[in-house]
């Protein structure tokens, strides 16, 4: 399932839930992203590309599919403003042996810093600042591309 | 009638705009170079690192053919996660 939304969801909440819908998974990985406390940063807020953005994700789920053994996955991210301390993203990954969940789960929180078509900004100080890409989230991805060469 | 949408960096300027597009605007750097002349602090944004065309929601090369009739995204550094 893949969720691109301005409401914000429970994290705890979609975990059980994922778990209940791949009971026959012998293991499951979560990653949960949150707006963190830098103690300037008053708000987040992102935007998208509405269906472009869920295609592109779409094509990160079946590269992972690919490459891994999943037997579900899940990705919920957020748009619109979060406040400190709020889930921006969700990645929940089922397999029979926890190697493809964890390289799964890992690989598309990649994909999904460096990739997935959306855009940051912080409010400091009642000013909005865009977020640009850092380098090691780059090298982040990458490390995916060399795995397979 | 083109329709530009515009995101991230690009949104400071507009989030959508429906042009007219001349008949020499044929492809990706031509349309760079049209907005570059007819949208005020386009050209500065499109020479930024990483900048990104879809063209009717498919990513775009930069041999890709535009005209009148496409929805086209001008989208700056992704940032996500």
């Amino acid at each position: 399932m893949i969720r691109v939304s301005d409401i914000r969801f429970d994290p705890a909440a979609e975990l059980a839930a994922f778990q209940t819908a791949a009971s026959d998974a012998g293991a499951v990985v979560s990653f949960t992203g949150r707006v963190r406390d830098d103690g300037a940063t008053e708000a987040l807020i992102l935007s998208h590309y509405a269906g472009f953005t869920e295609a592109q994700i779409e094509t990160f789920v079946a590269e992972a599919r690919k490459r891994w053994g999943l037997q579900a996955c899940t990705i919920l991210h957020r748009v619109g403003e979060m406040v400190v301390g709020e889930p921006i993203v969700f990645v929940a990954t089922a397999s029979a042996h926890r190697r493809d969940a964890f390289e799964a789960c890992d690989f598309l929180m990649d994909k999904l810093k460096s990739e997935a078509p959306f855009w940051k900004q912080e409010n400091k100080a009642g000013k909005r600042v865009w977020i640009e890409p850092r380098e090691q989230d780059k090298v982040g991805l990458k490390r995916w591309d060399d795995a397979r060469s | 009638m083109a329709v530009i949408l515009f995101f991230g960096r690009f949104s400071d300027l507009a989030e959508r705009i429906e042009v007219e597009l001349p008949p020499s605007v044929t492809d990706k750097a031509t349309l760079t170079a049209y907005l570059s002349e007819t949208v005020e602090g386009f050209a500065a944004i499109a020479a930024l690192p990483d900048t990104r065309i879809s063209v009717n929601m498919m990513v775009s090369m930069n041999e890709a053919a535009v005209g009148n009739g496409d929805e086209i995204a001008y989208m700056s550094a992704l940032s996500g996660g």
